[in-house]
């Protein structure tokens, strides 16, 4: 890697349109070659001015502005020392502008809390998702998400408590595709062997921290020998440093089949990109719904935090209908990684009692609340507290 | 007289295969040979428990039986005997139990090259909740149709560099056209109402751009039933909180996988799901999905559920719909009953009584 950096130095110097179009063909070869640049970089200083800290704000479409806005009400009642740095990414433009400044500000900040930035499939493939450049671009190759069952929400299944690590920078969200021939249209899946140890190592790491018991991987091996095949041995490397941590693994389909009658055998699950997407997804709808679990992308350096299930959510757009738990949650997430605990868990335990004891609920639970009135119940209880805040 | 009715019976055989609903034995119907194929493991056990269960409908079906392990032909490649693929390449439809899958025979997966071998391009796995076995979903009614021979499952996968691995997902516009083809004709002849497809398009735009844009032409086709698109990851939210809102499903092969199967959990699991393939040349194959149960063989505790539902489902793609629904109506109501069922059902009666007590109601509703 040291090379590589070599030869872009020296080709800046020879001719300086020359480094650049170098720069570009090293970006094509993927996500592993970037990170290993960043990795001369030397990390940044918190942002953090004055005991105040900077976060980088994307409200994205759908019901993204509206929730983020709440969270940000919610902070200025509970005189949380965070400001927001608001960055808008337009997804109907094909420029990559504007998620080049939403990235820069992230780098900026370390830290940022993002609602769903939609991608219209029907632009040319060209245009990448913004959601996915962001997550490559700065490396957030950790997605976390814990789905809880919880007593005020009525389910079919009760007693989950799954912690699910996917990777996020690779597999099948490597967006290289071209047409060989008319008609016949290739995907590469990409896995390699440096990610699937760091991700297995960030999930026996988050198991041992949480006094997690077991960790299961997720996979396909059996007819994808080579790509989940070397996941899995990753895996197994990674838990033969463990031994305290039981390791097993499951083929995706019966996962799925299990998971819809008995969830309450899995503890912490790691797996690929595509199968965490669905896994996620089936996790996220057996404890509820997409209203309520949170979801965390962390890198080396930076961490991003949004729902788990990442939806747009147009259909309640703007109806005040839309369930700000979630949302909540993710920004109490935000506040632990920052190390601002007591304000994480002031903000948590109103929207758990919210939830769970006054039982104010949005449509999606079934419930006849409206988005305002949630939060102003959880407002109201942070005030209960006796903590200062400010004026409604 | 004995001239007379030999006359009668003669006329009445030159008639095509017409069902009546009292088969007191008097109506001829024409024969449609059927190759079974029993399978290992619980395999032979449930095979002969479905042909007695016909028997008693009398359903007008001639069984061949054939073995399909795998044998190597001339130039070294491995292929099905011959009296095997003659045998279903003349009656067009197959019942298949399971295959016992080999780990050091040196040959693909059986299931692999009787997909080769008949080109089996879908996969349709109808789920619909038993009365009678609970599960926290009731009421689900959808069918999974699943292209079956590209997609994430072509096998292509190359080492790039140590330590980097690719594998190839090819998805192709004739593949993608023929199975939404038989998605929307299906819906079309079963009555139902959606066709949605499921895809990935924001991730992968070429290629479930490709499948999308497919399902969208044929749409076109077949107005008479309500198209709609939705991502993956939404579909298996709104599966596990709801399954009612969805009818009839369509997608690529990985993600087939894990829905079908994800369907198939809803309902109870592979024990009682059918499962038929569809090929090119009007070739079918309806199977039971679930593996051999090596453990329970031969001690007749094997539930013939799975291959029973999908000898109804072969049935109903014969046309003979008057015999799928008295079988499954029995099956059915033995499982509502919950007076005779297997182990694996709740129950603790062997196979044998099981299937004693299905042909008696299927022979009390003739």
């Amino acid at each position: 890697m040291a090379a590589h950096s070599a030869v872009l130095s020296v080709s800046r110097i020879i001719n300086p349109i020359w480094g650049r179009h170098l720069g570009n063909t090293v970006k094509v070869f993927g996500t592993t070659l970037t990170s290993h640049r960043n990795k001369t970089l030397h990390v940044p200083p918190p942002a953090k001015y004055g005991g105040r800290h900077t976060v980088t704000l994307i409200p994205g479409d759908g019901i993204g502005p509206e929730l983020l806005s709440h969270v940000v009400e919610v902070f200025r009642f509970s005189c949380v020392p965070v400001d927001f740095e608001v960055v808008h990414v337009n997804s109907a433009l094909e420029a990559e502008d504007d998620i080049d400044n939403a990235i820069t500000a992230i780098r900026r900040n370390g830290v940022a809390l993002k609602g769903n930035i939609e991608t219209k499939h029907t632009m040319p493939p060209s245009m990448k998702s913004r959601n996915n450049l962001l997550r490559t671009s700065l490396d957030l190759y950790a997605n976390v998400m814990h789905c809880q069952s919880l007593p005020g929400v009525q389910t079919r299944h009760r007693n989950i408590d799954i912690m699910i690590i996917r990777e996020n920078t690779e597999g099948e969200y490597s967006s290289l595709e071209h047409e060989s021939v008319s008609g016949v249209v290739e995907c590469l899946k990409i896995i390699t062997r440096s990610n699937s140890l760091r991700i297995a190592e960030y999930a026996f790491q988050l198991a041992r921290e949480k006094g997690r018991r077991r960790v299961t991987a997720v996979h396909k091996a059996n007819i994808m020998k080579l790509g989940d095949g070397l996941f899995l041995q990753c895996c197994r490397e990674v838990a033969s440093g463990y031994p305290d941590i039981t390791f097993d693994s499951m083929i995706v389909d019966n996962t799925t089949m299990q998971l819809v009658s008995k969830p309450q055998q899995f503890d912490v699950m790691v797996m690929p990109n595509l199968y965490g997407n669905v896994v996620s997804n089936v996790c996220a709808g057996l404890v509820g719904g997409p209203g309520l679990v949170p979801g965390a992308n962390y890198g080396r350096d930076y961490a991003v935090f949004e729902t788990a299930t990442r939806n747009t959510g147009k259909s309640v757009a703007g109806k005040n209908i839309a369930n700000p738990t979630a949302m909540l949650l993710a920004s109490c997430m935000m506040l632990d990684h920052l190390k601002l605990y007591n304000y994480a868990n002031l903000i948590r335990n109103a929207v758990l009692t919210t939830m769970n004891e006054t039982r104010l609920h949005t449509a999606d639970l079934g419930g006849q609340g409206t988005t305002s009135e949630v939060v102003q119940s959880i407002m109201r209880i942070i005030q209960s507290k006796g903590q200062l805040t400010a004026d409604i | 007289m004995a001239a007379g009715s030999v006359w009668r019976s003669l006329v009445r055989g030159k008639c095509s295969g017409t069902s009546r609903g009292t088969d007191s034995g008097s109506v001829w119907v024409q024969m449609q040979t059927v190759t079974l194929i029993p399978g290992d493991g619980i395999g032979p056990e449930i095979s002969a428990a479905v042909v007695k269960i016909f028997d008693a409908a009398k359903a007008p079906v001639q069984w061949e039986e054939r073995n399909v392990t795998a044998i190597k032909g001339p130039g070294g490649k491995w292929m099905i005997p011959a009296d095997a693929k003659e045998s279903m390449d003349r009656s067009k439809i197959g019942l298949k139990g399971p295959l016992k899958t080999p780990i050091a025979a040196g040959h693909p997966s059986m299931n692999l090259l009787l997909r080769k071998t008949f080109d089996l391009y879908a996969n349709v796995r109808p789920c619909v909740s038993i009365e009678g076995y609970r599960t926290p979903y009731t009421d689900v009614d959808l069918v999974t149709i699943r292209e079956n021979t590209e997609g994430e499952y072509s096998g292509i996968e190359h080492v790039i560099v140590d330590g980097v691995v690719q594998s190839i997902k090819l998805i192709t516009e004739d593949a993608s056209r023929r199975i939404a083809e038989y998605a929307f004709e299906y819906a079309r002849n079963n009555q139902r109402s959606s066709v949605t497809a499921v895809h990935k398009a924001n991730i992968m735009r070429m290629s479930d751009g490709l499948f999308l844009r497919k399902c969208r032409e044929v749409a076109e086709n077949f107005k008479d039933v309500k198209f709609t698109e939705m991502y993956l990851d939404t579909v298996c939210l709104n599966m596990v909180q709801d399954p009612t809102q969805f009818d009839v499903l369509v997608m690529p092969n990985l993600y087939g996988d894990i829905l079908s199967d994800l369907c198939a959990g809803l309902i109870g699991g592979l024990g009682v799901t059918p499962s038929g393939n569809i090929g090119a040349n009007g070739v079918a194959i309806f199977e039971s999905v679930h593996g051999t149960a090596p453990d329970i063989a031969g001690l007749d505790l094997a539930n013939p559920t799975a291959l029973l539902l999908s000898g109804v489902m072969m049935l109903r793609h014969m046309g003979l719909h008057q015999y799928a629904a008295k079988i499954q109506t029995a099956c059915f109501d033995t499982i509502k009953e919950k007076k005779v069922l297997t182990k694996d059902l709740g129950g603790n009666s062997k196979c044998s009584e099981f299937t004693t007590e299905i042909c008696r109601r299927v022979q009390d509703l003739a």
